[in-house]
């Protein structure tokens, strides 16, 4: 291929990308309204077959259920955490009250997206069930993610492992403050801590609040590794997520 | 010339797409999953002439992209390119082989994958701090790649028998 070809090709495939996407951008939301009714059903179908070909024991069924509430009864304790600091630094500040309870709206998983670049799942409910962009969206454990698009009557969940989710947390032994980004790896980082912020493997991550559309609090996961930023201008904690993403089946989205 | 027709390939698209978003994460290890649609694109692009295959490719590009959260365009250029150098290299190749199979499958699931991370990489400007990204991505592309191309005879097989070519 010439020179003259090759630059034409990568010319075209440029406009291509961004004629198609120009095009698509305000439709994509009602093609996944289309399809949920074959979604919802062959999910069913796939949790029953689960059922049948990966039969669950007593034993792990209630080793399951116990987990379960273990995860549950790890974010409570971390939200109580959180109001009892929070409740310690207004007593010092004087006068302030906040509320960290949410009215939510539960959804069910009717899919996920197949590409292994992108970390999304659809869910059941829409704008008609006051489904909103950038909603925040919880599990029994922690939070997943937010919403990024929201059809009629279905939306798609971005995970926070995703590379193109950030949202703003902290690290709450200590407040020190960063942004949690998803990588192309699957793995969560927290970005932007400060060279002398007091963080140690095994401190719990929560949401900050900043921004508004993610309530202060949530728990989000556990540090795993601390290391210097390349740049030496920052620290980079490596961030277990409190939710395995491969058995989310029902979720809260928080208004 | 050789052909499979529209119907049972749009047919096909939309149910790999629904199986590959339900079902088919039964496949799934360490968060990988083999790329059906991709399997799909290749088998009629040795099964068929160039215009259906290029055809076949946007429309799946078009189908991911439509049901994905990033960029529409990229998954329909990676795709329809993909789809265009099976159709070119077509004839060099035995086809019935299984180890052709996957060799193709192989090659155009590495070629989709670093296509896929290069535009996300120039787009989205997806954070490199820290972690030796290079290793991860290169052991990610490798089994994603490896894992799509071992499914590829199965699937050629079942798909030999549900989308016979037409003259």
């Amino acid at each position: 291929m010439s020179r003259n070809n090759l630059t034409i090709s990568i010319l075209t495939a440029v406009v291509l990308i961004w004629a198609v996407n120009t095009i698509f951008s305000a439709t994509r939301d009602k093609i996944l309204n289309i399809a949920k009714p074959a979604l919802k059903t062959s999910q069913n179908i796939s949790y029953k077959i689960r059922s049948v070909v990966l039969p669950e024991s007593k034993f792990s069924r209630e080793n399951r259920l116990l987990r379960e509430q273990i995860g549950v009864l790890k974010n409570r304790l971390a939200q109580l955490d959180e109001i009892a600091s929070e409740n310690e630094r207004l007593k010092k500040l004087l006068g302030f009250k906040r509320d960290l309870s949410y009215k939510s709206i539960s959804a069910k998983v009717i899919g996920r997206d197949p590409s292994n670049w992108t970390s999304i799942i659809y869910i059941d409910k829409g704008k008609e069930d006051r489904i909103k962009k950038y909603m925040a969206v919880f599990a029994d454990k922690g939070l997943i993610g937010r919403v990024i698009e929201a059809g009629p009557s279905s939306a798609k969940v971005m995970f926070i492992t995703d590379p193109d989710s950030s949202i703003g947390v902290v690290i709450q032994r200590t407040r020190y403050d960063g942004l949690l980004y998803g990588t192309l790896t699957r793995q969560c980082q927290m970005v932007y801590l400060s060279l002398n912020a007091d963080v140690w493997p095994g401190d719990l991550v929560v949401t900050s609040g900043m921004g508004e559309t993610i309530p202060k609090g949530l728990l989000v996961g556990t540090v795993e590794d601390v290391f210097i930023d390349k740049s030496r201008l920052y620290q980079t904690a490596i961030v277990k997520p409190a939710v395995d993403f491969s058995k989310i089946e029902e979720v809260l989205c928080i208004e | 010339m050789y052909r499979i027709g529209r119907p049972r390939i749009y047919t096909a698209l939309i149910i790999t797409l629904i199986l590959e978003s339900t079902l088919f994460n039964f496949f799934k290890i360490g968060g990988i999953q083999p790329n059906f649609m991709l399997i799909l694109v290749v088998f009629v692009g040795l099964y068929s002439e160039w215009g259906e295959a290029l055809e076949t490719g946007i429309a799946a590009g078009l189908l991911r992209g439509a049901f994905s959260a990033g960029s529409v365009g990229i998954n329909l250029v990676a795709f329809g390119a993909c789809a265009l150098l099976v159709s070119y290299f077509k004839n060099k190749v035995y086809r019935e082989n299984f180890l052709t199979q996957i060799i193709v499958t192989l090659t155009t699931a590495l070629f989709i994958s670093v296509f896929a991370i290069l535009a996300r990489i120039v787009m989205k400007d997806v954070l490199f701090v820290g972690i030796d990204l290079f290793g991860a991505l290169t052991r990610t592309v490798l089994l994603i790649s490896l894992y799509t191309s071992l499914f590829s005879p199965p699937i050629f097989y079942c798909l030999r028998a549900l989308l016979p070519q037409r003259s």
